[in-house]
């Protein structure tokens, strides 16, 4: 295993829109990159038994979450012929309309910049320690029930 | 022989802890029955384990002086 020092892919509170900007704006001189796709998740006031959601608080196991997503950038850069893969997932609590969650893919041409959107997002989701918390505009709170036992929807890995 | 054991999101809630040492126990399997059992709101909790950062399903897996065993509800990131 490398001894790579480990990245840190958790941002504290909600991920600022400038963050979005200053994204496209570092990849100005990146001038072999013709093509990117960016994937915002954002926190929606979704209401539950007559509850309205104000916002979202993100728990995560900082050390495995940010192995899995090196391992998630990892495998699709062996995929597709990708130039670069920017990671930003929030902890703590982002409101109503913020954004909790950013992907940006990048590549030479538009072909493999869908699916590897695709595939981050949904793998992430999958794979990665990360739970939230509803906190209503009452105040009250609620864990949202997780879908992701670790296991990859794109194949057939298994974990030992 | 002490393992460390983290709890995370709703685990740690019901337990009312979220990290601890724990020496009684040989293998995973026998860890996950003994928390169970000794924190009782945790009874009818769904979790999956990592050991070292890594998932691992087997209960049968042998623990390491110093391994990190987490206990995780379904993750609900992204």
């Amino acid at each position: 295993m490398s001894e790579k020092k480990a990245k840190n892919y958790l941002y504290e509170g909600p991920i600022p829109s400038e963050k979005v900007a200053q994204s496209v704006e570092a990849h100005k001189p990146k001038v072999h990159c013709g093509a990117h796709t960016i994937f915002l998740g954002s926190v929606r006031a979704d209401e539950l038994e007559g509850r309205t959601v104000a916002a979202i608080e993100y728990s995560a196991y900082p050390e495995m979450a940010n192995k899995v997503i090196a391992e998630i950038r990892e495998e699709a850069f062996a995929r597709w012929d990708l130039a670069c893969l920017h990671v930003h997932h929030s902890v703590g609590r982002v409101n109503v309309g913020e954004v909790g969650f950013m992907v940006m893919v990048s590549a030479g041409h538009r072909g493999p910049v869908f699916p590897a959107l695709e595939y981050l997002v949904n793998e992430i989701k999958a794979r990665v320690p990360i739970w939230k918390k509803e906190i209503f505009a009452d105040g009250s709170e609620t864990w949202v029930e997780g879908q992701g036992m670790g296991i990859s929807p794109n194949s057939e890995q298994t974990a030992p | 022989m002490a393992v460390k054991v983290k709890l995370f999101g709703l685990l740690a809630e019901k337990a009312g802890i979220s990290a601890f040492e724990w020496k009684h126990a040989q293998s995973l399997g026998e860890l996950s029955e003994q928390v169970r059992k000794a924190y009782p709101n945790l009874n009818d909790a769904v979790w999956v384990h990592a050991v070292n950062q890594t998932i691992v399903h087997a209960l049968d897996t042998p623990l390491k002086e110093g391994d990190e065993v987490a206990m995780m509800p379904p993750f609900a990131g992204g």
